[in-house]
């Protein structure tokens, strides 16, 4: 069996272009598979609300729709905050942030919750594998290096970068990566480094005018990009992916984490313009955070945002046609989703906000299980932490998981009816210390057909909340919370019962 | 060796080039580091930012060391008149603007809510509005960053052109310069302390 220290060693070595397993591991000698490979598939920031599967108007992902025949498809499912760390972390740990504490952009997760996680729970035997182009979630990855046995670098699918933390500073990764962050920074604020920062502009943008240049064709508005100035194809990345779960010895459970549909929505050709249909989304009542962004401005980017999902689909629809071929297809359980959403509503643009509507928060789940050749839909409501629970389940493991939050998914074991009174949560509280309980941020809660979102400690709102019937009103128009009306005083006291009993326990282990 | 001393910077002249490089960058460095700190303490801890901090000290701290060498260099390679001559003072100015030119390029080159530069947008949307063809070229899509970057270019090179001519003239900024090099020094060395302790705490934290 590979060490996790030879497998690193081994892929430091290779290149894309080159077999990333050249082991003396031969694979007409492995064992008898009895486990189920497991492969977890994230798009960064897709929405539920922009998936033509969970109803959109427009025609986004017939590739998904198809993969659906033979899947669970989870209609309720919600992330655990809305944006990467926070939604990342509370998938990777299966807690919730007011667990994990991982709140803010660059965030790693508390010790103890981040100790049992995906990765950890898995039974003797697997070959665990994470990698991400997200560099928020990249560093929770490596919060998790050490029960992972293979973690690639972040810029193997990328056509330029390099990161000096990983070339030099391997073993103190972490904080040598923040350290670059501040130094190498293209964005707000300033780079620490003067000089260097100057040069490095000028070979970027030459850099990315001969991208542009080479992929005019392909990619008219631009080659992908995400926010650390890697430039990428999604077609370079699925093939990797592709290549690198043949290679991976079995069982394995392997997370890949992609950037797209993530904004800039930089679409392929043939899907520019496809969504120009003169539709214009509903306008919606702003009650708070808004960014002001005009109405006709969020609407383009909205038709840019879905036709960069179709150019998404497209890639995966090849992707699951290719993996159809492989011989161990039908022995792997494929989960499908995101970590959080995207907006295009009430003045807020993508997904910096501190607001909790469902376009940011509501996600794909859609679970394949080996030789399963039905469609099962599930509309309880359920959350990116009862992912951890799954996986412990359908592997058979019996590891005690102690902090996980979640529950087995509804649909994956057979004949046991949902718990449709459970209460899903979801939370963004950036500007809240790790260090400290949760106080500042905004939290939701989905019941049944309700949902309460709780708006505290904002300069702007110091306490408030907004109460939406998801059933009639799944566009949250009206907001129902009236104080005495007895919904909402029941979510409400729940709410803060919730908040109240993850502060305790967050005191009693500092 | 004679040619050697001839034409190369005095060690002397060179480190104290080296010092105003260090007080310069260093502080640029910190007050972004500084400036990050309200976002940073919010999930790390004090050993965790000294440790950044210790990152960031020691790629300043080679940034300096590079401009340093990479001046003296220039100057044994060019015209003994253009920046080997009086070193000490054209090698200041040279890095007093380009000090001052690189911040106001940084600030520039942020990106906007339109997603462009500063100066991008200004190129393609005040320049623009005259539609002449050569404009409308300089401004198109394709070329409107090899337009940007022209512009930064020969700005930086036009004055740098000009630095041995003022320094030649202009007797104020000689004694300008030589007040910022006597008082710069302990700030310097202050850095430099910090730049010896940053570089043991990187080592220490990788070799192992």
């Amino acid at each position: 069996m590979f060490s996790r220290r030879e497998f690193l060693k081994l892929l430091s070595a290779v290149s894309l272009s080159t077999p990333l397993f050249i082991a003396n591991r031969n694979k007409k000698n492995l064992p008898q598979i009895t486990k189920p490979n497991i492969l977890i598939l994230v798009f960064d920031a897709l929405s539920a609300r922009n998936i033509s599967l969970y109803g959109y108007r427009r025609e986004t992902t017939p590739n998904l729709n198809k993969f659906a025949e033979n899947a669970i498809v989870y209609h309720r499912h919600y992330a655990g905050g809305n944006f990467t760390t926070p939604g990342t972390a509370s998938l990777l740990s299966g807690t919730l942030p007011w667990t994990h504490h991982a709140f803010s952009a660059f965030a790693t997760m508390l010790n103890k919750p981040a100790r049992t996680n995906v990765f950890s729970i898995l039974p003797k035997g697997y070959t665990r594998f994470g990698y991400t182009q997200n560099p928020l979630a990249n560093l929770l990855l490596y919060q998790l290096s050490s029960v992972l046995d293979i973690l690639p670098p972040t810029e193997i699918t990328g056509l330029n970068k390099t990161l000096w933390s990983k070339k030099y500073f391997k073993n103190d990764f972490d904080l040598a990566f923040r350290a670059e962050h501040i130094l190498r920074a293209k964005d707000y604020p300033l780079p620490g480094l003067l000089a260097q920062s100057v040069l490095e502009k000028f070979q970027e943008s030459s850099l990315s005018n001969g991208l542009n240049k080479q992929y005019k064709t392909q990619f008219p508005l631009g080659v992908p990009f995400v926010s650390q100035g890697m430039h990428f194809t999604l077609e370079n990345s699925m093939d990797w992916t592709l290549k690198t779960i043949s290679e991976l010895p079995n069982p394995y459970f392997a997370y890949f984490h992609f950037w797209p549909p993530h904004e800039p929505y930089l679409t392929r050709n043939d899907f520019i313009d496809i969504f120009r249909d003169g539709w214009k989304s509903e306008q919606k009542p702003i009650k708070r955070f808004s960014m002001g962004v005009a109405h006709d401005k969020l609407n383009e980017a909205r038709i840019q945002y879905d036709e960069y999902i179709a150019y998404v689909d497209s890639e995966f629809g090849r992707f699951h046609r290719n993996l159809k071929q492989q011989e161990l297809y039908n022995n792997t359980i494929i989960i499908v989703t995101s970590d959080h959403g995207e907006m295009f509503e009430r003045g807020i643009l993508s997904h910096v906000t501190p607001t909790l509507y469902d376009p940011i928060i509501h996600i794909p789940l859609i679970i394949k299980l080996p030789n399963q050749s039905t469609r099962m839909d599930i509309h309880t409501p359920t959350s990116c932490i009862d992912i951890l629970p799954t996986i412990r389940y359908l592997t058979n493991n019996a590891i005690p998981v102690q902090q996980s939050e979640g529950h087995i998914l509804p649909g994956i074991i057979p004949q046991t009816s949902p718990q449709s009174e459970r209460a899903i949560f979801a939370i963004q509280a950036k500007s809240n210390s790790k260090f400290k309980p949760l106080t500042k941020g905004t939290i939701m809660m989905v019941k049944g057909h309700y949902k309460l979102i709780n708006y505290s400690g904002y300069s702007e709102v110091k306490n408030a909340y907004e109460l939406y019937n998801l059933e009639e009103d799944p566009e949250e128009l009206n907001d129902l919370y009236k104080k005495n009306n007895p919904i909402s005083e029941s979510l409400k006291i729940e709410l803060q019962q919730q908040i109240e009993h993850h502060n305790l326990l967050f005191k009693q282990n500092r | 060796m004679a040619i050697y001393r001839r034409r190369f910077p005095s060690a002397k002249d060179t480190f104290r080039i080296f010092l105003l490089c260090i007080a310069l960058f260093h502080t640029w460095s910190i007050i972004t580091y500084l400036y990050r700190i309200p976002g940073l303490i919010l999930y790390l801890n004090m050993r965790d930012l000294f440790i950044i901090g210790a990152y960031i000290l020691l790629f300043v701290f080679l940034e300096c060391t590079i401009i340093t060498l990479s001046l003296s260099l220039i100057a044994t390679i060019l015209p003994h008149n253009f920046l080997r001559q009086d070193f000490i003072h054209r090698a200041s100015l040279f890095i007093l603007f380009s000090f001052l030119w690189f911040m106001v390029f940084q600030t520039l080159e942020m990106i906007t809510n339109s997603g462009q530069s500063i100066l991008s947008s200004f190129v393609r949307e005040v320049i623009s509005e005259d539609h002449s063809l050569l404009v409308t070229w300089i401004t198109s899509k394709d070329y409107a960053s090899l337009t940007v970057t022209a512009i930064w270019v020969t700005w930086y090179f036009g004055v740098v052109g000009l630095i041995p001519r003022i320094t030649e003239f202009s007797p104020k900024i000689i004694k300008f310069l030589d007040l910022i090099l006597d008082r710069i020094d302990v700030l310097s060395y202050l850095f430099i302390f910090l730049d010896i302790t940053s570089i043991l705490t990187v080592l220490i934290r990788n070799l192992h």
